[in-house]
């Protein structure tokens, strides 16, 4: 007579465990918060004295804005069967812009700028013969280095840090392999 | 099978105290079940996605080798293959098994972003991130196939 595996519970059944890992990842990401608010302490303590390295989300944060605002730019001349995958791409990476805001103030001890402050750096005086209009292309290129950029960048960040721009390294390859690909073409 | 009333929070006594530990564990279990599901999954979808499946089966057969393997390198007891499990939904029609399988990648997805935010070295979280995007590019993958919209997702294994 088979013996029920105390392994093998409710808690391990596919339809339980989302709940149980995320759980467990919203503690361990509690754990992680405070040992970065430790770092970050001893961040600022070092600032003080020397010369404070620009935090390295601050360039993924400008990737995410300039990819945003590329494929935003890049729907309003696209076609329609590929127009939608556009906005989706720049609605994308606009939440990966407003994740790291939150995250860069977090560390740096201040508070998280309204949406309107966000908005004051507003972009240069426009050309005098706008540009043509980003393709596809353009996109798919913009996407795949920041993708790689976040998978450098990831493993050596630790706990939320690296989490959150693993999410966003897998983000963007997964856009630019799969969404800004037609369905008929397998991969 | 599992039993329904049990507390779904009893702990696996396998489960290593070390969080980084832990965290691998519960991915090896992920891949445990997500090896079993796509087996559900074979069974019902079209012949189209037979490629498809073979190529996810591959992907995660590697992935829960490589994690067993770190697991016993670090002496930490490797959780064993369910002798029977629940689906978390009826599959019994192709677009049934795609759902199943985009849960799946999800959950997975979830379990490897997990090892990166717990891991304490390097490599450890490389191997986390290589998990989190095959799963991520495999649920976008199953979400064409079912038609469904939006194909991609902001943040991958996270709650952000």
């Amino acid at each position: 007579m088979p013996r029920p595996d105390p392994r093998h519970t409710a808690g391990q059944d596919p339809g339980v465990i989302p709940a149980l890992s995320r759980r467990r990842l919203l503690v361990g990401g509690g754990r992680g918060l405070l040992a970065l608010a430790l770092v970050g302490t001893a961040a600022a303590a070092c600032g003080s004295k020397g010369v404070a390295e620009p935090d390295p989300l601050e360039a993924a944060l400008s990737a995410a804005r300039a990819d945003s605002e590329l494929a935003a730019a890049a729907a309003k001349a696209a076609p329609p069967e590929i127009a939608p995958a556009l906005i989706e791409v720049s609605a994308e990476r606009a939440r990966h812009a407003t994740a790291l805001v939150e995250e860069l103030s977090r560390a740096a001890g201040k508070p998280t700028p309204t949406p309107g402050a966000q908005t004051t750096t507003p972009s240069a005086a426009p050309p005098a013969t706008p540009a043509p209009p980003p393709r596809l292309q353009d996109v798919v290129a913009a996407l795949r280095r920041s993708g790689e950029n976040a998978a450098k960048l990831a493993p050596t960040l630790s706990g939320y840090r690296s989490g959150l721009m693993g999410s966003i390294a897998a983000a963007c390859t997964t856009a630019w392999t799969v969404g800004l690909s037609p369905a008929e073409v397998p991969r | 099978m599992t039993t329904p009333n049990q507390p779904s929070t009893t702990p696996d006594p396998d489960r290593p105290k070390d969080a980084a530990e832990a965290a691998l564990f519960d991915a090896v279990v992920a891949e445990h079940d997500v090896i079993y599901g796509y087996g559900i999954v074979s069974a019902h979808v079209m012949p189209e996605q037979n490629d498809l499946v073979s190529q996810a089966l591959m992907e995660h057969r590697d992935r829960r080798e490589t994690a067993v393997a770190m697991l016993t390198e670090r002496s930490v007891k490797v959780p064993l293959p369910s002798p029977g499990y629940q689906l978390p939904m009826p599959v019994t029609k192709s677009t049934e098994a795609a759902k199943l399988a985009i849960r799946m990648e999800s959950d997975c997805a979830v379990a490897w972003r997990a090892v990166m935010e717990q891991s304490d070295t390097e490599g450890d979280r490389a191997f986390g991130l290589k998990g989190l995007t095959q799963c991520a590019v495999m649920a976008a993958r199953w979400r064409q196939v079912l038609g469904a919209w939006p194909v991609t997702e902001a943040f991958p294994g996270g709650s952000e």
